[in-house]
């Protein structure tokens, strides 16, 4: 082999989709063994795989493929003819696991360093990140799942699939990820982060587009609150301004931390608790807020002072709240 | 109970003094017997709101039949005399063309449109206030629009595009069927908008016109694999602001 002979990634970099095609079909007639060495090196790109899928086929190439290349193409295919059921793919499962996810990972970062503009390209993304987060909870790819969105914003592709898949891996690491782009120089990337994050919480309900410090209060909101959110299922399927999460008020009041892995969200209120909650939800919202706010405060200052305050009667409670905002509440 | 300037609205008397058809005379029992006021500045506000939740469901069965194929957004696809369909799949109204032509050409032509099911409510709402309005006036309020699920609404119709819990249910809503465990090869069945057309029947584009039941089967049919979770209605709809729009509709429109 020559060693001079540059990568596909190299080449479809510098001459294009088109260009990179035909190299390669002329590539496989010369010298065979070069084509089938330059798939399968280990740097090689999903995406430059993807524009020649079809010459490999063609060639009959595939049997010299690497476990990766084959896996990739395989799942690829199982997408794109949206079969029901695949033997061969529940065989790779079976038989290698670990393998199987790393190879979902690696086409899935390889669409941040292309710029493929094609539907099948695009669905076959989203539906590996909804694999990889619905079936096998893996959060390392979210901060790739942010990134690909807002470069599909940038790009004006389709990204509501993506941002549904990214709110469904229940993980309050998202919001810190999107809440980056609120210092975005792009004015479509600024707005997403913005309308992803945008609440009726009292502290960052009225915040605008243009408002000063958006990113620090966007953040200051997410790191206060991380404990108690939980995401709605809602997108921009259902509505045009979705409220994708929610502080739990009766979590954060009681400062009990939400459990991600448990549907209730949280270990079980004691029987004092939801005599407690029972009063606290006699209060209106924004009371609520108030309190749960104050309480998690207090928690965090002196959680001696709060040990005795949380055993209070509400309406005593809500006199030291009161007291604490100097009688002006 | 109605509240027409203060009174209460006599039902009877009003459907028999303004020969009111079954979709109008239930929307009207509907709220009459709630626990719930609904208040009009007028009677001819309330007739407002009730023919255009009238020609919502007349829009509805007339898309149906259009033949307006559906398609997830990566693969939309428009008639290109009157719309610009963009990179993210929606239909964008080319300059120098009425929206009023160019929204009946999809009824006409829906064999030449592709899209999914909630651009499909957006071009129902914008049918119905074309039926609503002089087509003047409908041209000069809705002048550039831009269809593509419930981003980019004109303003005056963004409410359709919030829902919410309400009171009282009426024909002519827009309501979503939720499918939780949505088989991922295929997000676009993760719901569908529909518009309410009374007597538990349902348009929601790519299902047709169903009972609830129906839809319900329809998308449990596209969950994941052993998923026992069904589809279900969900407690909220979404609905114009008919007051703004019965302003509106008072304007003259200009020469």
């Amino acid at each position: 082999m020559n060693h001079n002979t540059i990568s596909l990634d190299q080449y479809l970099e510098e001459n294009g989709s088109i260009k990179t095609k035909y190299y390669f079909s002329q590539l496989i007639l010369r010298n065979k063994w070069l084509a089938i060495h330059l798939i399968n090196q280990i740097a090689l790109d999903f995406s430059t795989l993807y524009y020649i899928i079809p010459l490999i086929k063609q060639s009959n190439l595939y049997d010299y493929l690497n476990p990766r290349n084959k896996f990739a193409i395989t799942v690829y295919e199982d997408i794109l003819y949206n079969k029901n059921t695949n033997p061969d793919l529940d065989l790779i499962k079976e038989q290698n696991m670990p393998l199987y996810l790393n190879v979902l990972r690696w086409m899935l970062s390889s669409s941040l360093n292309n710029t493929i503009s094609d539907c099948d390209y695009d669905k076959t993304m989203d539906v590996i990140a909804t694999i990889l987060i619905k079936e096998h909870n893996d959060t390392t790819i979210l901060i790739t799942l942010v990134d690909l969105i807002f470069i599909r914003c940038r790009n004006g592709s389709f990204y509501h699939d993506l941002i549904w898949i990214l709110f469904q891996s229940n993980d309050t690491t998202v919001l810190e990820l999107i809440s980056n782009h609120l210092n975005s120089n792009d004015n479509r990337e600024k707005k997403l982060a913005f309308d992803l994050l945008t609440h009726d919480y009292p502290r960052i309900r009225n915040k605008q587009l243009d408002s000063a410090n958006l990113y620090n209060t966007f953040h200051a909101f997410i790191d206060e609150n991380k404990n108690y959110i939980t995401f709605t299922g809602e997108s921009f399927n259902l509505s045009s301004n979705p409220t994708f999460f929610n502080v739990n008020l009766d979590s954060k009041y009681l400062c009990k931390k939400i459990d991600r892995s448990s549907t209730i969200h949280h270990l079980p209120f004691t029987i004092n608790e939801l005599k407690q909650l029972k009063d606290f939800h006699k209060l209106d919202r924004e009371k609520q807020i108030q309190l749960a706010d104050f309480s998690n405060s207090m928690y965090k200052d002196n959680l001696t002072s709060w040990n005795q305050w949380v055993k209070e009667p509400v309406i005593q409670q809500t006199y030291a709240l009161h007291n604490s905002y100097g009688g002006n509440i | 109970m109605i509240i027409i300037n203060g009174n209460k609205l006599d039902v009877i008397s009003f459907i028999n003094k303004n020969s009111l058809g079954k979709i109008e005379q239930e929307i009207l029992t509907i709220l009459d017997q709630s626990f719930y006021k609904s208040e009009y500045s007028s009677y001819d506000e309330l007739l407002f709101e009730l023919n255009l939740r009238k020609n919502i469901i007349d829009s509805s069965y007339e898309l149906y039949k259009s033949k307006l194929n559906f398609a997830v957004f990566r693969k939309a696809f428009s008639n290109p005399k009157y719309w610009n369909t963009t990179k993210e799949g929606g239909f964008k109204l080319l300059k120098d063309v009425k929206s009023s032509d160019a929204i009946r050409d999809i009824y006409i032509n829906g064999n030449l449109y592709g899209t999914e099911c909630a651009t499909a409510m957006v071009i129902v709402y914008y049918k119905a206030l074309l039926s609503s309005f002089s087509e003047d006036l409908y041209n000069q309020l809705f002048q550039n629009i831009h269809l593509m699920n419930w981003h980019y609404i004109d303003p005056k119709l963004q409410d359709i595009g919030v829902m919410s819990k309400q009171n009282d249910y009426l024909p002519g809503d827009r309501r979503y069927f939720k499918n939780i465990d949505v088989n991922y090869k295929n997000p676009q069945w993760q719901g569908e908008n529909v518009i309410d057309l009374s007597n538990d029947l349902y348009y929601g584009h790519g299902i047709g016109i169903q009972t609830a039941e129906e839809i319900v089967k329809t998308l449990n049919k596209n969950r994941k694999k052993n998923s026992t979770t069904s589809a279900f209605l969900v407690d909220m709809s979404a609905i114009p602001d008919f007051k703004l729009l019965y302003k509106q509709s008072k304007r003259q429109a200009l020469i």
